[in-house]
């Protein structure tokens, strides 16, 4: 127990022997006449207890005040003094108190409106003791926070004040540590869903790239399959065609055969592509370079729906690293699905760019097509997903450009409007290749 | 003048039909056979000016045909076809290194390259 406590439990034991005291007093009063010894001793009783009291309230190690019911202060002991600097000549009555040690107008009046409600409190019932805190102007201007516990003592009200300074900054220390604590909840919230996403979407990358590498062996196994007898059929029927006059129903039969071959080989072409791994090496690559090759493979499509092209360019543009022939097919492959997807005398913008911090380079398609519905933006890139009719392709185009630009450590992403067109935005790192993985 | 003699190895057999008859149409002397013991066992009394080796095969594979082919008759041309590009970039090279042609048939096959390999070879 510190000292302050010991001496606060001490003015409480003093006070309530003051209280018997005072009790006993008042009944001798009512009771028989002490005699003259009788009386001198009790005199001197009074007296010593009285200094001791004195003594104690002086010196104790709270401020205390005592008030009357008149409102006029009665007393100020030294260590209030001490604290707060007002003698009983600076504060003589409640009132006087209140308009020095409350400075500011709304607070005093409030202090004043709860003083009333205390009062009455205290008044009414003996054993009341109210505790509350207060600001408290000091005479040098200085403001300190007290906890005031009043009570009363022979009908006066005794205000004892307890400086809680330290209790003050530990709550702001603790209100404080509780904020940090706040602070890096959120934070590590925040980080544990960063990474749950990035987990999330690390494992989607794997997925499609394992369904990717299952569909690549399944496709390479059905492309040797099929590449042997589609190509004897070929020969066979071409071979017979040639020996049939030309205006014949067979020769029509068979030009329709060598059509089907055609379409199939293509088919067979596509899966053999599609598991093909690239053993090209990485070259520096200018991405200009790339769309112009795209373009110009596609320049018999663009020129039959007579779509024009519109070109803008970044002037200056860093290199990536990369395989040449796989960027071109990323290119051509979205430059075709975006000439499929327009009709005729459509607009083909197409935009290069570098990223504000400089470390990934892009490029977009946007065309003013047909766009794509919301439930198959999802697919898109998904292996054999297409909308395009049966013969226009067989949906691998997207799937192989998306495992080769991610193998890249880049992304395409995709936005589109049904009936307004759609963009593809293919990002790539300027220091590309490092993540390479074949 | 007469055309080229081709020897074609393939374990398909329509593939061998097809092309045999692909050939003989545009003037050259055809043979075929279903696999490399059989093509070796065909050219030891009849010599053929150029050998078209399938790259995969049970057996012997198109790389130890040409091998084989080479060590008796080092002038004859032999070329492979393959459906497979991994087998391809795998076997490249080592059927360089066995004496074969660098102009290789990428099946399916369907227009007149065929014919225009073929030619191309007869003419080196």
């Amino acid at each position: 127990m510190s000292d302050k406590q010991k001496t606060k439990d001490q003015l409480i034991k003093e006070l309530a022997g003051l209280r018997r005291q005072l009790k006993k007093l008042e009944k001798s009063g009512t009771g028989k006449k002490p005699g003259k010894t009788e009386h001198k001793k009790e005199n001197k009783a009074l007296i010593e207890s009285e200094n001791r009291f004195r003594e104690l309230m002086e010196n104790a190690p709270m401020a205390i005040i005592i008030i009357n019911k008149n409102g006029e202060i009665e007393y100020i002991n030294k260590t209030n003094f001490e604290m707060c600097g007002y003698t009983i000549e600076d504060v003589p009555t409640l009132e006087r108190w209140w308009s020095c040690v409350y400075r500011d107008e709304e607070t005093r009046k409030k202090i004043i409106g709860e003083w009333s409600v205390i009062a009455d409190k205290i008044l009414s019932d003996k054993k009341e003791i109210i505790k509350a805190e207060r600001k408290i102007y000091c005479k040098d201007g200085t403001a300190k926070d007290f906890e005031l516990i009043i009570s009363q003592v022979g009908g006066k009200f005794f205000v004892l004040f307890h400086d809680i300074l330290e209790r003050k900054k530990a709550e702001e220390e603790l209100k404080k540590a509780k904020k940090e604590i706040e602070l890096w909840n959120k934070y590590l919230v925040k980080k544990v869903e960063e990474k749950t996403a990035e987990l999330k979407q690390s494992r989607e990358q794997l997925f499609q790239s394992e369904k990717l590498s299952s569909l690549g062996q399944l496709a390479a196994g059905i492309a040797h399959e099929l590449s042997s007898p589609l190509t004897g059929m070929a020969s066979l029927v071409k071979v017979y065609r040639q020996k049939t006059a030309k205006d014949s129903k067979e020769y029509h039969h068979m030009t329709s055969m060598m059509d089907a071959c055609e379409y199939m080989s293509k088919i067979v072409k596509d899966f053999s592509a599609f598991s093909r791994k690239s053993t090209a090496e990485l070259t520096e690559i200018d991405i200009r370079d790339i769309i112009e090759y795209a373009l110009h493979l596609a320049a018999g499509r663009l020129k039959l729906k007579n779509i024009e092209v519109i070109k803008e360019y970044t002037l200056t543009l860093p290199k990536v690293k990369a395989k040449k022939t796989e960027l071109q097919q990323v290119a051509l492959n979205i430059t075709l699905n975006a000439i499929d997807a327009m009709d005729d005398n459509g607009t083909l913008v197409i935009r290069t760019g570098i990223e504000q911090d400089g470390s990934r380079i892009m490029m977009s398609f946007i065309d003013n097509g047909c766009g794509i519905i919301k439930e198959n933006i999802g697919k898109i890139f998904d292996p054999f997903f297409t909308t395009k009719e049966p013969g226009k392709g067989i949906g691998i185009g997207l799937s192989v450009s998306n495992a080769i630009i991610q193998n890249l450590g880049g992304s395409i992403t995709v936005e589109s409007e049904p009936h307004e067109g759609s963009r593809f935005t293919v990002l790539l790192p300027v220091k590309g290749g490092e993540n390479e993985k074949s | 003048m007469k055309k080229a003699d081709i020897l074609i190895v393939d374990d398909e057999k329509i593939l061998l039909e097809g092309w045999k008859e692909e050939l003989t149409l545009a003037g050259y002397s055809v043979k075929t056979a279903e696999s490399g013991k059989e093509a070796l066992e065909m050219i030891k009394d009849d010599k053929p000016d150029i050998v078209i080796t399938d790259l995969v095969m049970p057996g012997m594979n198109g790389v130890e045909v040409c091998r084989q082919v080479k060590g008796i008759y080092p002038d004859v041309e032999v070329l492979f076809v393959s459906g497979h590009p991994r087998e391809i970039e795998k076997h490249l090279m080592d059927f360089l290194k066995a004496g074969g042609r660098d102009e290789f048939l990428r099946k399916p096959m369907i227009e007149n390259e065929l014919i225009e390999v073929i030619e191309k070879v007869t003419k080196t």
